[in-house]
């Protein structure tokens, strides 16, 4: 193995992330994130950590508390990787690094090594090895058993976000793919609602599932750190398992998802299907809108991202929403859902409109149209596409929402719909002026975005979702519906702040062009 | 005649870089004219300014007879570019993308059609229908770049670097239509390194040296008339040897290559 090359891979890796902090966006990320790493390290080292473990300790039932705490943070990180893309961006491909003097299974180490020491999986290290330092300093666990313990459940972790990432790209370029992403959505949200409460009530299930659970890596993980009366053997042997598998699994998938998809020679067919919808944008508007609309149509991102809006909100707003007065307070909770479902089915492409243009962003200022032009048909494009989102929502609310039906709900849910649709992409036309990036159009999965937009993204979901709750817990459902017309009045805000930020964007477009060229085209 | 292009005190710069400095230029209409300059001498960002792509600094630009600036819509319809980077959409697949090209520059859609079809054909890209122009070769994908700037039958037609990556059939096609554009009285305004396709394509050239300063404007015809360019009292047989005394290019030895 070439491990002087690989090592020197992996500091250009770091050497890249560090010129990435060169930009304005980059110095602000950098804060942020040195920032909150330190923060959070702290507060999770000693309260989730170290406090852990000492309750676990003092309580007699240390393997347990290790158990829940590493079974939260290891599912945890793989879904923050596996929906936010977070700590698996392909730093090299597997093409780019051929042209080095490595063979295949360097290149493959050379991949996952950079892949794993990504800043974010060296963050759930850090919470790992918290939990083995408190352990061990209050006396329940070997330190280097645990912290050998925590390496091998991080590996495990790292390749699980990998497997399904990489199972998910895979499916979303295969004909027929988007569709088993969605049936596969839709079970991975209705599934645990289902299935946990015939658990409950069935004899002798719940032993069954823990005893199944010892044979997850996290448990065996626990065990190794404090069960001093563990088979040392037998637990290594879980997590080196499940490593095995996880590796064999992942191979065959990238070997399956490397195979040329390459279109054979096919005779040019006018699919019109877009410019018919674009037409009704106007016909100066309509060849524009009929681009924007392919790219978002095509983009894999954007197609997971669609399909998975709906699905994920209705999990969210029915699995969390509470009793009182005897019925469930979906209503409210689904005001939030309304509010987000158009916007996060299109975000990232809306909060970074022309990032995934590459040199095509020039041709913009080539043509005989006026620049304005050009934002407006990307953000109007975004706007459609989201509102199919909105009514979609609508017409399952009005089919299947266990509520009785009244008009003021409807109308209320219908303005929050339009009137967060307008407000997102009104800040999205923003996050794409001024905090642009270069995207790669094919890829699925990965972190693409600039800081600002994930914290419209990740702020706006976790907004919508959170505050609906807190509304429905501090007023009540019935007092929401009381208001019934408030929402028209928020939205007509936000319909004029769209307009607004549509023509003031348009002469900022102009006068940052140059700006925008160089970001764009990869020379910031 | 009025010419394709007047540029008067052309000045560019990127923060305290001068890109071009003070370029004075005129193209006659209906020529074949080369642009030529050693790289980072400012060809690209001079095209970059007289397409509304870059926003001068300083100095005056006419198009056509008119003045330019970015926001001039009625002028740039007049005009096709092919830019350095291609500036195509890499999502489409080629005839998506030229009817898209043909529709913006104001062709309806039955001749759009069409000219998509010829071109396409021409290019020898007919059967791309189901590849996404990510998925063209390097000459692929010049050649639709080249179909783009070419579809509306500009009046002038910008081209930076275009025959590069592009196969010698294809060369050939591409200067064949040059030549028939500018028999019409329209004007061609190319940049490229290889000197000898310029030699026997161009009329006028005009060579920068960095940054950005005109060092020679002329007519070549010379050269295929009476084999020589005279220049300072000198005589040069190539537009090569003129090229290295006016930029001062040197041979660089490497005792380890």
């Amino acid at each position: 193995m070439n491990a002087p090359l690989i090592l020197r891979l992996v500091g250009l890796r770091y050497k890249l992330l560090w010129a990435q902090t060169r930009t304005r966006n980059g110095r602000i990320a950098l804060f942020l994130t040195g920032y909150l790493f330190a923060l959070l390290i702290l507060l999770l080292m000693t309260a989730g950590g170290l406090g852990a473990a000492m309750l676990a300790v003092r309580s007699g039932k240390a393997e347990a508390m290790a158990q829940a705490v590493l079974g939260g943070l290891f599912l945890q990180a793989f879904i923050a990787s596996v929906i936010t893309g977070f700590g698996i961006n392909t730093a090299f491909t597997d093409a780019a690094l051929r042209r080095y003097a490595l063979s295949a299974r360097d290149r493959l180490a050379a991949r996952h090594l950079t892949g794993i020491l990504e800043p974010v999986w060296i963050f759930v290290l850090g919470l790992y090895l918290g939990l083995a330092t408190g352990l061990y300093v209050f006396g329940a666990g070997n330190f280097w058993l645990g912290v050998l313990a925590v390496l091998l459940l991080l590996v495990a972790d790292y390749l699980l976000a990998r497997v399904f990432a990489t199972l998910i790209e895979w499916l979303s370029h295969v004909r027929g793919g988007t569709a088993i992403l969605f049936v596969m959505l839709i079970g991975a949200c209705m599934l645990p609602g289902l299935l946990i409460p015939r658990l409950a009530r069935a004899q002798g299930a719940k032993g069954a599932m823990l005893a199944m659970l010892n044979y997850s890596p996290p448990f065996a993980a626990a065990a190794l750190m404090a069960n001093p009366r563990a088979d040392l053997l037998h637990q290594f042997g879980v997590l080196a398992a499940w490593i095995a598998a996880l590796l064999v699994l992942l191979a065959a998938i990238e070997k399956e998802a490397a195979r040329p998809r390459s279109a054979a020679a096919a005779a040019v067919t006018w699919d019109d299907r877009y410019d018919r919808i674009a037409s009704i944008f106007g016909p100066a508007m309509a060849p524009l809108v009929a681009r924007s609309l392919r790219y978002y149509v095509r983009s894999n991102k954007v197609r997971f991202n669609y399909i998975a809006a709906i699905p994920l909100l209705a999990f969210l707003t029915f699995n969390h929403a509470t009793t009182e007065g005897g019925g469930p307070h979906y209503f409210v909770r689904a005001l939030g859902a309304f509010a987000i479902v158009g916007f996060l089915g299109t975000a990232v492409m809306s909060t970074n409109q022309f990032g995934f243009d590459s040199s095509g962003f020039r041709r913009y200022f080539l043509l005989p149209v006026p620049p304005g032009a050009i934002l407006r048909a990307s953000s109007c494009t975004a706007m459609f596409v989201g509102s199919t989102l909105v009514a979609a929502a609508l017409v399952l609310w009005l089919l299947f929402a266990p509520v009785p039906f009244d008009a003021r709900m409807v109308l209320m849910l219908l303005s929050s719909g339009v009137g967060g649709l307008c407000l997102f992409n009104a800040l999205a036309i923003w996050t794409s002026l001024l905090a642009p990036r270069a995207t790669n159009f094919e890829t699925t999965f990965g972190n693409q975005l600039s800081l600002s937009a994930n914290v419209l993204l990740i702020g706006g979901v976790l907004g919508c979702v959170f505050g609906t709750m807190a509304l429905d817990k501090t007023v009540g459902s019935a007092t929401v519906l009381s208001y019934w017309w408030t929402p028209i009045p928020a939205a007509a805000l936000a319909i004029a702040f769209y307009v607004y930020s549509l023509r003031l964007g348009a002469s900022v477009f102009v006068s940052r062009k140059e700006r925008l060229l160089n970001t764009l085209e990869g020379r910031n | 005649m009025t010419p394709a292009i007047q540029v008067a005190n052309l000045t560019k710069k990127y923060g305290e870089t001068v890109a071009v400095e003070n370029l004075s230029l005129t193209v006659p209409s209906g020529t074949l004219f080369g642009f030529l300059g050693p790289n980072g001498s400012g060809k690209s960002t001079t095209i970059g300014c007289l397409t509304g792509l870059l926003d001068p600094n300083a100095g005056e630009i006419r198009i056509l007879g008119e003045p330019f600036h970015d926001g001039s819509v009625a002028l740039k319809r007049r005009m096709g570019v092919m830019p350095e980077s291609l500036g195509l959409f890499d999502a489409l697949y080629a005839h998506e993308f030229l009817f898209f090209q043909a529709r913006m520059f104001g062709l309806d859609e039955e001749t759009a059609r069409r000219r998509v079809t010829e071109l396409l054909d021409a290019m020898e890209l007919g059967g791309t229908g189901k590849k996404r122009l990510s998925e063209f070769s390097a000459g692929m994908r010049k050649r639709v770049a080249f179909a783009a700037a070419v579809i509306h039958a500009p009046e002038l037609l910008f081209l930076d670097e275009p025959f590069e990556s592009i196969d010698p059939a294809g060369v050939a096609s591409i200067k064949q239509w040059l030549h028939k554009i500018a028999s019409q009285g329209r004007t061609v305004f190319l940049t490229t390194h290889v000197l000898e396709t310029v030699e026997r394509l161009c009329q006028q050239v005009a060579i920068i040296t960095r940054p950005g300063k005109l060092v020679w404007q002329g007519d070549i015809t010379a050269l295929d008339r009476d084999g020589t360019i005279t220049h300072d009292g000198r005589e040069f047989r190539t537009l090569e040897e003129l090229f290295l005394h006016l930029t001062g290019e040197r041979y660089a030895q490497l005792d380890w290559l």
